[in-house]
C-alpha cells in the first residue's frame, strides 16, 4: 500500500446558497454541503464513501472531481493543486476523472445509440479514425460484459443493470486514472447489485482504476472498499480501513449504520436488538449546533450540544470524531473552517 | 385451519402494449391466514407489485386484464366487484403502502385530511373528531409534533415523514390485510430500521395479516415468518423462514440469497447470479430460470417444473432442487 496519493482534498468545503425565503428580511440561508473535508486516496485505492440522505456525498464526490464549487480548502490531483484550475487546463484534467452516477436511466441519452453514446468522448477527445472508434468501442463493450450487437441498440431496450453497464463503459472509455461512483448500485435489484460491483472490481485490476465509490449501504460496499469513510451533515465522522470500521466502529452513528443492516439471517435477527436512532437526519441548512449528530445520538451528553468534537487518531489510519471515544475526556473542538484560508497549501 | 384471509389460485395478470402481451403474472396461488406475516421477494419485473395490486385491485384494468380461478379477500371474491364495493373494501379489509410515498399523497390536500379521509367516509367522523384521530395517528408513527404537521402539505416533509404519513394512512382504519411494496428502499438504513420496527409493532398490536414485497431477502429475515420468491410471474418457492434461509431448496432463491449484502462473507467471496431475468413479453415453456441455472438440465428446458409440496411446509417449483426431497 505504497502507492502515491492521487486525489487529496484538504479542509475542503463546498457551499450552496439556498433561495431566500419570501419577504424574509434575513439573508438567504447558506448549506454547507460539505464542511472542511480532508480525504486523501492512494493511487489504486478504493475508498467507499456512506452516509445517508442528503449529507453530502455526491457534492463532495463531484468537489473531487471539480463539478462542484469549492469555497474553502485545496485540492491535489497527481501532485498538481488543481483548485482553481479553468479552462482548457482544467477540460484536459477532466478526462482524467469520471463520474457515474445512481440513475441509469436518466444518466444515458434515450435517442443515442450505445454505439455513439460510446465513441462521443473518443470523438471530443481526438480519437477519429473510425476503425480506431470502432475497435475501442467494441473492446470496451466486452469488458463490460455486453456483446459487441449492443451497440446498435437504444438504451430503452435495455434493463437496468446492463444500462449501468453501458454507463461504466462510458465511463472507462478514456483509461481515465479517478472515477467517482455515486450510488451506482442503488437503483438496481439486490442480485444485479452484485454483478455490478463485481464489474467494477474487475475494471478496477484491469484499467488500474482508483474509486471514490459512494454508497448508503455499508455492508454491500465494506469489503469491496480498501478504506471506508463515514459522512454526517457535511462532515467526515470516521475513517479508517474497512475491516477496522466494522470490527472495531468508534462512532455511535457508524454503529448505528451497521446494527441496522439486517443479516440474512432469521435466527441471527429474531434475538438481534436494532438500536434504534431517534427522527428523521436534520436539514442541512440547519445543522444542530455542537456535534451534529447530538439530536439522534443514542448516548449524547452535555458537552455534545456545544462542542463539535475534532477528529481523534486510533492510530493506522482509523479516526473518528466523538467525544465519547476521546481518551481522558471530551474532545477538542473542530477547526471552523471559515477561519481556514483559501488554500491552506499556500 | 381457520378461513383465509387472502386466497388466490392460479392467478393470471396480462397487460397489453403496442400490440404486445406483458405476461406480468403466470400463475399464482397463494393462501394466507389472518394474521400471518408474509415476504413476497423476487427481481425487478418478476410480477410481486402486479400480483399484489391485483388483490385489492389497483391496477389500471383498461390495460391490465386479470383472470384467475378464484381471488378472495377475507372470504369475498375481489373480481367482479364494482367501484363502489371496492372501496368499502379498501382500508376495513385490506391496505396498501407503496414504495414512493409523493406518488400517492395528494399534493394539495393537508397531511391531517389525509390520514382521516378514510376515517370521515368509512366511520364518518366530523372534522374535529377526525383532526385529533390524525394527531394520535401521526403520533403512532413516531412524527414529532404532529399538531403542527396535520396542518402542512406532504412536500414539507422529508422522505421518512411522507413515508410514516403513508403508514399512518394505511393503518387508520386498522385493515385485515396490509401489503407494504418495498417501502423502505427509497430511504435510509437507519430510517428504515425504525420504520420496519414501527409496522411491526403495530402489526403485532393489532394482529393484522401483512405482505411484504421486496427485492430483499435480508431484510425478510428480519420480518417474516415465510417467504414466497417469485421468479418469472411464478412463485419458485414458497417456505417457512426458518428453513428457506439455512436450506432454500430452488437454485434462484440460493441464489438471492448469495447475492445480499452482508457482512459475513467477503466480497471476493461473493457469488452473484448471472444473467437477466426473462423477458416478460416472451411465453416461457420451460423452467424460466434454466439460462441462468446452474443445474440446468434438458428436462428444465423442455418443461415448466410444477409448484409442488415438499414437506417442512414448502413448496419449490423445480425438477433438482437443493433440498426438500426431488
Ligand atoms: N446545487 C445545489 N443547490 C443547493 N443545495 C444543494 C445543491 N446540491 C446539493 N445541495 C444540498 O447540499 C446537501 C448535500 O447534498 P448531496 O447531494 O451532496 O447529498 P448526498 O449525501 O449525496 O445525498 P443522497 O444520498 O440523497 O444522494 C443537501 O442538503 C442538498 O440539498
Ligand atoms: N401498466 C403496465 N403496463 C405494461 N406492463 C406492465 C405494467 N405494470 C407492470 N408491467 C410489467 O409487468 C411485469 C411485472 O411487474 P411488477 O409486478 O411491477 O414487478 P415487480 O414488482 O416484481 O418488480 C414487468 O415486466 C412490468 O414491466
Ligand atoms: S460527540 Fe456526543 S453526540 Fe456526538 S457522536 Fe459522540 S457522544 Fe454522540
Ligand atoms: S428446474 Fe432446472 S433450471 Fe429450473 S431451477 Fe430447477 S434445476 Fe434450475
Ligand atoms: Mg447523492
Ligand atoms: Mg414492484
Amino acid at each position: 500500500m505504497d502507492q502515491p496519493v492521487l486525489v487529496e482534498a484538504r479542509k475542503l468545503s463546498v457551499e450552496f446558497t439556498l433561495r431566500k425565503p419570501l419577504l424574509s428580511r434575513r439573508p438567504a440561508p447558506v448549506v454547507q454541503a460539505v464542511r472542511n473535508m480532508d480525504l486523501s486516496i492512494r493511487r489504486g485505492e478504493t475508498v467507499a464513501l456512506v452516509g445517508e440522505s442528503g449529507c453530502g456525498k455526491s457534492t463532495l464526490g463531484r468537489a473531487m472531481i471539480r463539478t462542484a464549487p469549492i469555497a474553502r480548502g485545496a485540492l491535489r490531483f497527481d501532485g498538481e493543486d488543481i483548485t482553481h484550475l479553468r479552462g482548457e487546463a482544467l477540460r484536459s484534467a477532466r478526462s482524467r476523472f469520471q463520474m457515474i452516477f445512481q440513475d441509469p436511466y436518466s444518466s444515458l441519452n434515450p435517442k443515442a445509440r450505445i454505439f455513439d453514446t460510446l465513441a462521443e468522448p473518443l470523438h471530443v477527445h481526438g480519437k477519429t479514425s473510425r476503425a480506431e472508434v470502432r475497435g475501442k468501442v467494441s473492446e470496451i463493450l466486452d469488458a463490460v460484459g455486453l456483446s459487441p450487437d449492443f451497440a446498435a441498440r437504444y438504451p430503452h431496450e435495455f434493463s437496468g443493470g446492463q444500462r449501468q453497464r453501458v454507463a461504466i463503459a462510458r465511463a472507462v472509455i478514456l483509461q481515465p486514472d479517478f472515477i467517482v461512483a455515486d450510488e451506482p448500485l442503488s437503483a438496481l435489484d439486490v442480485s444485479m447489485q452484485l454483478q455490478i460491483l463485481k464489474l467494477f472490481d474487475e475494471l478496477r485490476d484491469r484499467f488500474s482504476l482508483t474509486y471514490l465509490f459512494i454508497s448508503h449501504d455499508l455492508a454491500r460496499v465494506f469489503s469491496f472498499a480498501d478504506r471506508v469513510a463515514v459522512m454526517y451533515l457535511g462532515q467526515l465522522v470516521e475513517i479508517g480501513r474497512a475491516a477496522d470500521i466494522t470490527a472495531n466502529a468508534r462512532h455511535p452513528y457508524t454503529k448505528a449504520l451497521l446494527a441496522a443492516a439486517p443479516s440474512p439471517d432469521p435466527e441471527v435477527e429474531a434475538t438481534r436488538e436494532v438500536p434504534v436512532l431517534k427522527g428523521d437526519i436534520p436539514s442541512p441548512a440547519f445543522p444542530p449546533p455542537g456535534c451534529r449528530f447530538h439530536t439522534r445520538c443514542p448516548i449524547a451528553m452535555e458537552v455534545c450540544a456545544r462542542v463539535d468534537p475534532a477528529m481523534t487518531d486510533f492510530g493506522g489510519g482509523h479516526m473518528a470524531a466523538c467525544h465519547a471515544v476521546h481518551p481522558g475526556g471530551p474532545s477538542p473542538s473542530r477547526p471552523d473552517p471559515t477561519e481556514v484560508k483559501k488554500d491552506p497549501t499556500a | 385451519m381457520s378461513a383465509s384471509i387472502l386466497d388466490i389460485e392460479d392467478l393470471h395478470v396480462t397487460f397489453r402494449q403496442g400490440g404486445r402481451s406483458i405476461h406480468a403474472v403466470r400463475g399464482v396461488s397463494l393462501r394466507l391466514q389472518p394474521g400471518e406475516v408474509v415476504g413476497v421477494v423476487g427481481e425487478s419485473g418478476s410480477g410481486k407489485s402486479v400480483a399484489m395490486m391485483s388483490v385489492a385491485r389497483l391496477l389500471d384494468e383498461k390495460q391490465a386484464g386479470i383472470r384467475a380461478d378464484r381471488l378472495d379477500l377475507d372470504g369475498q371474491p375481489v373480481l367482479g366487484l364494482r367501484k363502489r364495493q371496492l372501496e368499502a373494501l379498501r382500508g376495513p379489509t385490506v391496505s396498501y403502502i407503496f414504495q414512493d410515498p409523493l406518488s400517492s399523497l395528494n399534493p394539495v390536500l393537508t397531511v391531517g385530511r389525509q390520514v382521516t379521509e378514510g376515517l370521515r367516509r368509512h366511520r364518518g367522523l366530523d372534522r374535529a373528531e377526525a383532526r385529533t384521530v390524525a394527531i394520535d395517528l401521526l403520533r403512532q408513527v413516531g412524527i414529532p409534533s404532529p399538531e403542527l404537521r396535520v396542518n402542512q402539505h406532504p412536500h414539507e416533509a422529508s422522505g421518512g415523514m411522507r413515508q410514516r404519513m403513508m403508514i399512518a394512512m394505511a393503518l387508520a382504519l386498522r385493515p385485515k390485510l396490509l401489503i407494504a411494496d418495498e417501502p423502505t428502499t427509497a430511504l435510509d438504513v437507519t430510517v428504515q430500521a425504525d420504520i420496519i420496527r414501527l409496522v411491526q409493532g403495530i402489526q403485532r398490536e393489532v394482529g393484522m395479516a401483512m405482505i411484504w414485497v421486496t427485492h430483499d431477502l435480508a431484510l425478510l429475515a428480519r420480518v417474516a415468518r415465510r417467504v414466497v420468491v417469485m421468479y418469472g410471474g411464478r412463485i419458485v418457492e414458497d417456505a417457512p423462514s426458518s428453513v428457506l434461509y439455512s436450506a432454500p431448496a430452488h437454485p434462484y432463491t440460493r441464489g438471492l440469497l448469495d447475492s445480499t449484502s452482508r457482512f459475513d462473507v467477503p466480497f471476493r467471496q461473493q457469488t452473484p447470479i448471472p444473467g437477466t431475468p426473462p423477458d416478460p413479453a416472451q411465453r416461457i415453456e420451460a423452467c424460466a430460470f434454466a439460462p441462468r441455472c446452474p443445474r440446468a438440465t434438458d428436462l428444465c428446458r423442455s418443461r415448466i417444473p410444477p409448484l409442488e409440496d415438499r414437506g417442512q411446509d414448502r413448496r419449490a417449483a423445480c425438477f433438482h432442487p437443493l433440498t426438500g426431497g426431488a
